[in-house]
């Protein structure tokens, strides 16, 4: 293991006691508990961890925080592996294996490190004005050589083996981040008894004061305040929590990361918090932005506040000999912590004074007022370059420190449409008006002192308890006495007109760039970050945007206010898709629906299909080895004898009340006026544009009830029409409506012996023609449940459909088989039900597509003459009365040992096979009873071409069937069977 | 945690033109009309108001409920519909993965309508954890949904249906 000096002795809030193994680039470190990826690769002295987008330069570590734009990397192996993680964020354990990404074939020696010197050619844009031709079909040759040397770390193929989880949680009071601000808030609002959830996105509460030395008036502020929280119950912490995204209804989209609990079977490794809150309280505090100088990117240059963070909470020295470049007084905090450690600081301020000068020289740290830092050199840095009035000199280094001010982090509040206002006082953006409800306060409001932090804080925590209808008492919450620089009152951004400045690290976008996509016309800040990418990176530009859009105000010459800001979108930061799905993959990828005989099903052996969200049984296998065989074998048993066949999955709802029958007769376009009691109606609906929207049967329960079916894939959808309409076209109608389909199992027995099996299953009950006429009801009892008989048929022969309670309805499925055993009674599948409606041409779903009108299908004699129905204007349009539309035709193979195929498109014989055909093949099987394959089409002219003779292209496939158009009714056109 | 799957009850779903109508309607099966959301219970029934004008009365199978003729409103006897399932010994740390529901608000007269899975479930507080109503037909998805669960809370056992 390699061992560097840059971890102190002693401080630091790391547990030595804990040493941790971890491996980066296949190389063998260690750390200790407490440590990011981050801090124990900059303990081991590794300055190097990765390359840029664009032109592959050497990278080192910026920040210490979730704006890290260089230090990506790939963690795990396998289906574990997680690519593009910045190391700040990553939580040490033991044997975590990290990886560099976008070089090759080393980090050290990265070839495509020769972009540098094309780096003139690759400005923004370049992309776009260089692959655009020789023709337009080019780009698809380029891309794949283009993306293949873009991007950044490699996503897994492999599955992920890992568990994630959702959570739903309530709360009073939501506060995101857990600074000194969201503490002393979080105090507040607790001591009124309401519920707190504090949300942080590091391992433990404190936000800066973390990163204060881990032993003075800070840190013993911290203990204090965590103490107290810790003491109320009320307080829920939810740290290693992300708050990405602010949603509808006070609802905040949480990431609780749980990596550090290692890959245990069955551990959550993400959690995917929901979170209401009726109160929210954001404390997102601020982030440094960096200064911009030639090179600023090279390892060795980092953020001011993250080199503190390096020192006071890891105890890791991140250099000895340092300059500390700035343009405000923040960073004269971070000086005087590495003099204190025993480094040699230099401070060049870009400003002519500061009241801090004076105390920081007697620190032993030399300060350099009005001095302008304008390059590093050497990679790592080994010297700066800066100017002081004319003259320009160099000083040698081994840490390059810079602070050019604060953002606060103004992206949450922004997703709930709070337009972020430009405070000059700060130099940055912070949220505009907040909605009742919610409060911000702390270093996002410009509150850069912690005194003043923890006041607001504390008194935004009062605004949320009242807010919740508590009872909330103002409490002094003491304040740490901190010598504390704030960044206020900056100078320009100054800008050196030479070298490479990037602004935007990540997606290695420069001032060049930025004032290239001015001079080409890009006016708007939001057209700027698209042409240049600039803040498109998994930081989403936390540190350059800022920046940005003053080089676009200085371009323009125009304020940052008239400039404005790009739009902030979920997330904040990266979520794997993993946790968002969450627990709903594989079996559980959507929930099953299982009719009451499914397991009598799974008894006989039957093969199951997925149709939508139900198991419906495809075919028996005791029937044949195959669904082809099976299916023909049950078709000619119901054409034969009989079969039984489970229709449960029909939509079932009841309809009740005096107004009932006015209901139904205008929601569906039959004339319901004469339906009597005991009697059911065939019966199609139209959505509102006339377009048939389901079909079913309708009986008359009652004088004022109803029970009617639907398909079963529109269920909901009619059911949602239904109520759409009560309560919005015909709300004096006293009429209620009744989701019964978990309530009923559906039996159909289909076949010319079906009266004889219900015979003998019901002699009790009179079923014979005279009893039970078409479409007539009989009822009765099946072991003390209501049962009803209806007589229907979907086949075109003679059968009954029986229901009963669910209950009872495996139970009813075995009294019927029993009952029919010496006819002969099996079970039929689905396959063999569908075929049976397309030999007897009974439009179904695939008909009914959602393009079909009344006529279309063969029902328009249907339609009720006088009165109207919904639908009924609309279906009357010129376009749904085209006599050239497509409409129902029958399909008869004529090429033996070809297969005609669903959805093949047809064409007349001898006609150009171009575009979308004049028909389409809707549902094919192969008729036992005419021993060809037939099929149901939406043919132009339709019943017109009876006679013709058609191809059937399927170009899928490359294949093509003549085909005859024929009538849809293949078997029995004179009905003749169903009274058999 | 536990799961225990009952089937034997009685559930209707009541209907009135008016909340006076609903009113009369219980009425006269001795029943009074609770606020929406919440549940009058009694020693074999429960009366749980789902809308001003709609409520389900959830009684056991061996109740004998006489329903009066319904000029006012709408009876729909729903009791083969649902299976009610007993969540019983931590459920309150795994429901919160299953139901964007604030259990912890939960009164032990109030009810809530939900979704789990995509589902629509109704929630009781009961003794000792939660009863669910769910849709017969999803019931067995339901169920091995909530045992999946289970795995995801440190120290609860699996469920067991």
């Amino acid at each position: 293991m390699q061992v560097s000096g840059s971890r102190l002795p002693s401080g630091g809030r790391i547990d030595r006691e804990k040493p941790i193994g971890f491996s980066f680039d296949g190389r063998s470190y260690s750390g200790y508990a407490g440590d990011t990826l981050a801090s124990a690769l900059l303990a081991n002295g590794v300055s190097l961890v990765g390359r840029s987008f664009k032109y592959h330069r050497p990278r080192g570590i910026f920040s210490a925080g979730i704006e890290e734009p260089n230090a990506l990397v790939t963690f795990g192996h396998d289906g574990r592996r997680d690519p593009n993680v910045p190391a700040t964020m990553v939580e040490l354990v033991e044997g975590l294996e990290a990886q560099s990404q976008n070089r090759w074939p080393s980090l050290g020696f990265d070839v495509l490190a020769v972009n540098q010197v094309f780096a003139p050619l690759l400005s923004a844009g370049f992309y776009y004005k260089t692959f655009m031709g020789p023709t337009r079909r080019a780009w698809l040759f380029y891309e794949h050589f283009i993306r293949r040397a873009a991007g950044l770390g490699k996503a897994s193929l492999q599955p992920d083996p890992d568990r994630y989880d959702t959570e739903y949680a309530f709360t009073d009071v939501a506060i995101i981040g857990s600074g000194p601000t969201g503490l002393a808030a979080a105090l507040s609002v607790a001591r009124s008894g309401a519920r707190v959830t504090l949300i942080e996105q590091d391992g433990a509460i404190g936000g800066q004061m973390l990163s204060q030395p881990s032993e003075g008036a800070a840190a013993d502020w911290l203990a204090a305040a965590g103490a107290d929280i810790a003491g109320f119950p009320q307080i829920t912490v939810r740290t290693r929590s992300t708050a990405f995204g602010l949603y509808d209804g006070n609802t905040i989209g949480i990431v609780e990361r749980r990596d550090h609990l290692g890959p245990e079977p069955g551990q959550t490794r993400q959690l995917l918090v929901l979170l209401k809150a009726q109160s929210i309280i954001f404390t997102t505090g601020a982030i440094e932005r960096p200064l911009l100088f030639a090179d600023n990117d090279r390892p060795g240059v980092m953020l001011a506040s993250a080199a503190s963070t390096y020192l006071n909470r890891f105890a890791v020295a991140c250099g000895r000999t340092i300059v500390v470049a700035t343009n405000n007084d923040s960073a004269y905090a971070t000086a005087r912590d590495f003099a204190a450690a025993g480094s040699k600081v230099t401070v060049l301020d870009a400003r002519p004074a500061s009241p801090l000068a004076d105390s920081a020289r007697k620190h032993g740290i030399t300060v350099l007022q009005d001095h302008q830092l304008l390059a590093a050199h050497g990679s790592p840095v080994s010297a700066v370059a800066f100017r002081s009035g004319s003259s320009e000199a160099r000083l040698s280094c081994d840490l390059l420190l810079t602070s050019a001010g604060w953002t606060p982090s103004v992206h949450l509040t922004s997703h709930l449409g709070i337009r972020p206002i430009y405070d000059a006082r700060i130099g940055g953006f912070v949220p505009g008006s907040f909605a009742a409800g919610h409060f911000g306060a702390g270093a996002l409001m410009g509150d850069y002192t912690t005194a003043e932090a923890i006041e607001r804080g504390a008194a935004a925590g009062l605004g949320a308890a009242c807010f919740c209808g508590r009872k909330a008492e103002p409490h002094a919450i003491p304040t740490p006495d901190l010598d504390e620089g704030i960044a206020r009152d900056l100078p320009a951004l100054a800008v050196p007109r030479r070298g490479k400045v990037f602004v935007d690290l990540q997606t290695d976008v420069t001032t060049s760039d930025i004032a290239l996509s001015d001079r080409e016309g890009f006016r708007s800040v939001e057209h700027l970050k698209r042409y240049t990418t600039l803040g498109m990176g998994t930081d989403q530009g936390k540190t350059s945007n800022v920046h940005a859009i003053a080089l676009m105000a200085l371009a323009r010459d125009q304020s940052i206010e008239q400039t404005g800001t790009t739009t902030f979108r979920p997330p904040y930061s990266p979520v794997a898709v993993g946790v968002l799905a969450g627990r709903s993959i594989h079996g559980h990828f959507k929930p099953i629906r299982r009719t009451p005989l499914h397991d009598w099903h799974l008894r006989r052996g039957a093969e199951m299909i997925e149709v939508g969200l139900w198991k419906r049984p495809l075919f028996y296998p005791e029937h044949g080895p195959d669904v082809g065989a099976a299916a023909i074998a049950e078709m000619k048993l119901v054409r034969s004898a009989v079969g039984l066949v489970d229709v449960s999955t029909l939509g079932k709802i009841e309809v009740a009340g005096p107004d009932a029958l006015t209901f139904l007769d205008r929601l569906y376009v039959n004339n319901l006026g004469k339906l009597q009691v005991g009697k059911g109606r065939y019966c199609v609906m139209l959505r509102d544009d006339g377009i048939v929207f389901d079909e079913g049967v309708v009986i008359r329960l009652a004088e004022e009830r109803f029970f009617l079916t639907t398909s079963t894939m529109k269920a909901a959808d009619v059911q949602s029409w239904m109520e759409f309409l009560a309560q919005t076209a015909w709300p004096d109608l006293r009429v209620h409506i009744t989701s019964v389909t978990d309530e009923w199992a559906m039996l159909a027995l289909a076949g010319p012996r079906s009266r004889d099996v219900l015979a003998a299953a019901f002699p009790d009950i009179a079923t014979d023609d005279e009893s039970l006429p078409k479409m007539a009801v009989v009822t009765g009892t099946f072991a003390g449940e209501v049962l009803r008989i209806q007589r229907v048929s979907y086949s075109g022969e003679r059968a009954y459909e029986i229901h009963v309670g669910s209950r009872r309805g495996a139970a009813l499925a075995d009294h019927l088989m029993a009952a029919g055993q010496p006819v002969g009674v099996e079970p039929y599948g689905v396959d063999a039900m569908g075929a049976l409606r397309i030999e007897k041409g009974f439009a179904a779903g695939s008909e009914i597509d959602g393009t079909t009108t009344l006529d279309d299908i063969g029902l328009g004699g249907l339609a009720k003459k006088s009165g109207g129905f919904a639908g009924a204007v609309l279906s009357r349009r010129p376009t749904l009365t085209n006599p050239d539309r497509r409409r129902l035709v029958g399909l008869q193979c004529l090429d033996a040992g070809r297969q005609l195929r669903t959805g093949s498109i047809l064409f007349s014989e001898g006609a150009p096979q171009r575009g979308h055909g004049i028909g389409h093949v809707t549902a094919v099987t192969f008729s036992p009873e005419t021993d060809k394959q037939i099929g149901l089409a939406l043919l132009s002219g339709g019943p017109e071409r009876i006679g013709e003779t058609m191809l059937a292209t399927f170009p899928v496939r490359n294949e093509m069937v003549r085909v005859r158009v024929v009538s849809p009714v293949f078997v029995d056109p004179d009905g003749a069977r169903i009274d058999a | 945690m536990s799961i225990k799957v009952d089937d034997r009850f009685q559930l209707f779903e009541v209907a009135a033109w008016s909340e006076k109508g609903l009113e009369a309607l219980l009425a006269s099966l001795d029943l009074p009309l609770p606020q929406v959301g919440e549940i009058f219970a009694e020693a074999g029934s429960r009366v749980m108001r789902i809308t001003p004008r709609l409520a389900w009365v959830l009684a056991d199978a061996d109740t004998l409920l006489q329903w009066p003729a319904t000029d006012g409103g709408v009876i729909v006897d729903l009791s083969n519909s649902r299976l009610r399932l007993h969540i019983r010994a931590r459920a309150a740390e795994v429901l919160p993965s299953l139901v964007p529901v604030d259990l912890e608000r939960l009164g032990p007269t109030a009810f809530v309508a939900s979704m789990m899975h995509g589902i629509p479930v109704t929630i009781l507080r009961a003794e000792g954890g939660f009863d669910l109503l769910v849709p017969r037909t999803f019931g067995a998805s339901l169920i091995e949904w909530i045992d999946d669960a289970t795995a995801g809370c440190p120290g609860v056992s699996r469920a067991t249906a």
